[in-house]
């Protein structure tokens, strides 16, 4: 029951359906860039002060 | 198909059974009282670093931070789990609980209300100062330890609980994967029982017969290894059941589906697997332990970056793809298109924001050379702030605010919904001013835990002390924010309009098929097991064959 769908008004896709048409996620694909980007300056950072106090 | 349809129809009268909903909100009160009180602690710790106030002479910092500690990071968020894990499993196994699986719920939630009675009181009598890591060779009165003890023994009841739900569920839903949520909740405790043994038998053999007496001494490492050893999956125990409400329920809030079925269970299975055999990425300052179990186990923990970005990835996904169905364009057109004025959406969604530099300090803290930049710092105080404080807290305020009303029948009224947004801009603000201003302090090497000090007017010491005043005007915005959130649960407790609250479960757009090994528990059991051997067997053995002298208790207060 989890896995299916059940909101009205939902076109109901049969199992060979299975693989849908690709969705756009070109807007996560970023958002996920920036995430990671945000991890990578902070740990430089916090290493770099590490580097000068080391 | 049918099956599902049923469902909705009974949903639309009650999500949950009475008797279940009476559970499940007993838990939520507990911990929201816990709350409210650890909240004036925090308060008042904010004033008095900054230097704003001080303590009357009947009470000194550490009591107080020992309170805050223990309710907000033990109380508050036990309760709070156990209590939304109960209302979900019953949402997604038929709407209530059996017979068994409520008994023992009851049964839990007397032990673990037991249990926090008596930590409660031995820290108001000021016989508990210990903070909420109750390290050796501080030593409590034994109440304290009981009532920690009787806390898990509770919780696992609880844990007990939803595996017998589960169990029935297998045998009548034959050949099916489990509903998510379902699945989710089991994974969350088997975690737990597993990574609170350990605590168990620190508590049971080492604590409670030295803090009466019975013996001399105690071995200060192995207690903190066995400490850690839970330590850092009791985090997890915090985040698992937020990201149950951003896998699962998120994506109905905001009109949306789930974004992978297989994805979301492997990410909590992984989360499993590498959130206990990591402990001594807490203990990096440690001399008795070596650079090369120290090196494992902040390898294993970084693992932990994968589970994080998947469920960041999917988080934003879920977001995309719905809001492109609502006309969002362009790159991140369909960011606009979310439900920004509903609280439900809108509370746990800052809450992820918070988790982006959150993880970030994570990997900060857990590489071992730059951990020793940030060790025992208010850094890690500022860290733990907006990770559990805020991606955690607002994922659960964001929760309470439907969850409250579904268990009482009740509805979140307009006014109620506006109320609670403004509820979270200050708990945003709040969180952002104190946690920036511990950040940058820690940084400049200033400790946490500390009473207000000048450091017999030390310069430095004395550069922090306009971010220590930051640091307490947060807390005040904290403070009010806590007291209109109890105001709102009140009113949604007693005095909102009846009707019908929604329980929101997401699910996935086309039927997906998920892998079978995903639900074969002795496989993964296997996995964690042989993980925790090979990251903690031969440390443990190691400490206590060759024993450092064991130390006495010491009361510092
Ligand atoms: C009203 C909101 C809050 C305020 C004003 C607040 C303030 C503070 C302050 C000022 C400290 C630390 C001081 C020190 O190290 O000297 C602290 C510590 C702590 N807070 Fe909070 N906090 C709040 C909410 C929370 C929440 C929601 C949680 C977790 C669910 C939490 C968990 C903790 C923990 C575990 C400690 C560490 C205690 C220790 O070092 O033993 N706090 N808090
Ligand atoms: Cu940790």
């Amino acid at each position: 029951m989890e896995t299916q769908t059940n909101t009205p008004g939902q076109t109901k896709k049969s199992k060979q359906e299975k693989t849908q048409p690709e969705e756009n996620l070109k807007g996560t694909f970023a958002a996920v860039l920036i995430v990671g980007g945000i991890i990578l300056l902070s740990w430089f950072s916090v290493f770099g002060l590490f580097l000068e106090r080391a | 198909m049918v099956i599902a349809r049923k469902e909705e129809i009974k949903i639309s009268h009650a999500p949950i059974a009475p008797a279940t909903a009476k559970l499940s909100l007993a838990y939520v009160w507990v911990a929201y009282v816990a709350f409210g009180l650890a909240a004036l602690a925090g308060m008042l710790q904010g004033m008095v670093r900054g230097g704003i106030m001080e303590l009357p002479s009947w009470t000194n910092y550490y009591q107080i931070l020992t309170a805050h500690g223990v309710l907000m990071a033990l109380i508050f968020t036990t309760f709070f789990i156990v209590g939304f894990i109960f209302s979900g499993v019953a949402r997604t196994t038929g709407g209530a609980l059996h017979g068994t699986a409520l008994k023992l719920g009851w049964i839990g939630w007397i032990l673990m209300v037991v249990g926090t009675a008596m930590a409660v009181v031995t820290i108001l009598r000021n016989e508990a100062s210990v903070l909420y890591t109750f390290y050796a060779p501080l030593k409590a009165s034994p109440y304290f330890y009981i009532g920690a003890a009787l806390l898990v023994v509770g919780s696992w009841i609880a844990g007990i609980s939803v595996f017998t739900s589960y169990r029935k569920w297998r045998r009548e839903n034959k050949g099916q994967m489990s509903p998510l949520f379902l699945f989710m909740a089991v994974t969350t405790y088997i975690m737990w029982i597993i990574a609170t043994l350990p605590v168990a038998a620190e508590v049971l053999f080492q604590l409670i017969p030295w803090s009466l007496g019975l013996t001399p001494t105690i071995n200060v490492m192995l207690s903190r290894t066995l400490f850690w050893f839970f330590g850092h999956p009791l985090v997890y125990f915090w985040l698992m059941p937020a990201y149950m409400a951003w896998y699962v329920c998120i994506p109905r809030i905001i009109g949306g589906h789930v974004f992978s079925d297989s994805l979301s269970r492997l990410a909590f299975i992984l989360l499993l697997l590498f959130s206990i055999p990591v402990g001594f990425h807490h203990q990096l300052m440690e001399p008795g332990i070596s650079a090369g179990w120290k090196m494992i186990h902040v390898t294993l923990t970084l693992i932990v970056v994968i589970p994080s970005l998947m469920t960041a990835f999917s988080m934003f996904a879920i977001f995309e793809t719905s809001g492109r169905k609502k006309g969002g364009v362009g790159l991140f057109g369909w960011f606009k298109k979310l439900p920004w004025t509903d609280v439900r959406f809108f509370a746990p969604f800052v809450g992820m924001l918070f988790f982006i530099p959150g993880g970030a300090g994570g990997i900060i803290n857990a590489s071992n050379q730059i951990n020793a930049v940030v060790h025992n710092t208010i850094w890690v105080t500022g860290h733990f702030h907006i990770t559990v404080g805020a991606a955690v807290a607002m994922t659960f305020f964001g929760v309470s605010f439907w969850l409250v009303p579904a268990l009482t029948g009740r509805t979140l009224t307009k006014t109620a919904n506006r109320m609670a947004m403004v509820q979270t801009v200050f708990w945003a603000v709040g969180m952002f001013l104190m946690s920036l201003a511990m950040h940058t302090m820690g940084l400049q090497g200033a400790p946490r835990r500390t009473d207000y000090t000048t450091y017999m007017d030390h310069p430095l010491a004395l550069g922090w002390m306009d971010y220590q005043r930051v640091m307490a005007f947060g807390g005040g915005l904290l403070f009010v924010s806590a007291i209109l959130m109890i105001l709102i649960l009140l009113y949604l407790t007693f005095y909102a309009p009846k009707g019908n609250t929604e329980y929101p479960i997401g699910e996935t757009e086309t039927k997906q098929e998920v892998p079978r090994i995903l639900e074969r528990w002795p496989v993964w059991v296997g996995l964690v097991a042989f993980l925790i051997i090979l990251a903690y067997g031969y440390p443990i053995m190691e400490q206590i064959q060759h024993q450092a002298p064991g130390s006495p208790p010491f009361k510092t207060w």
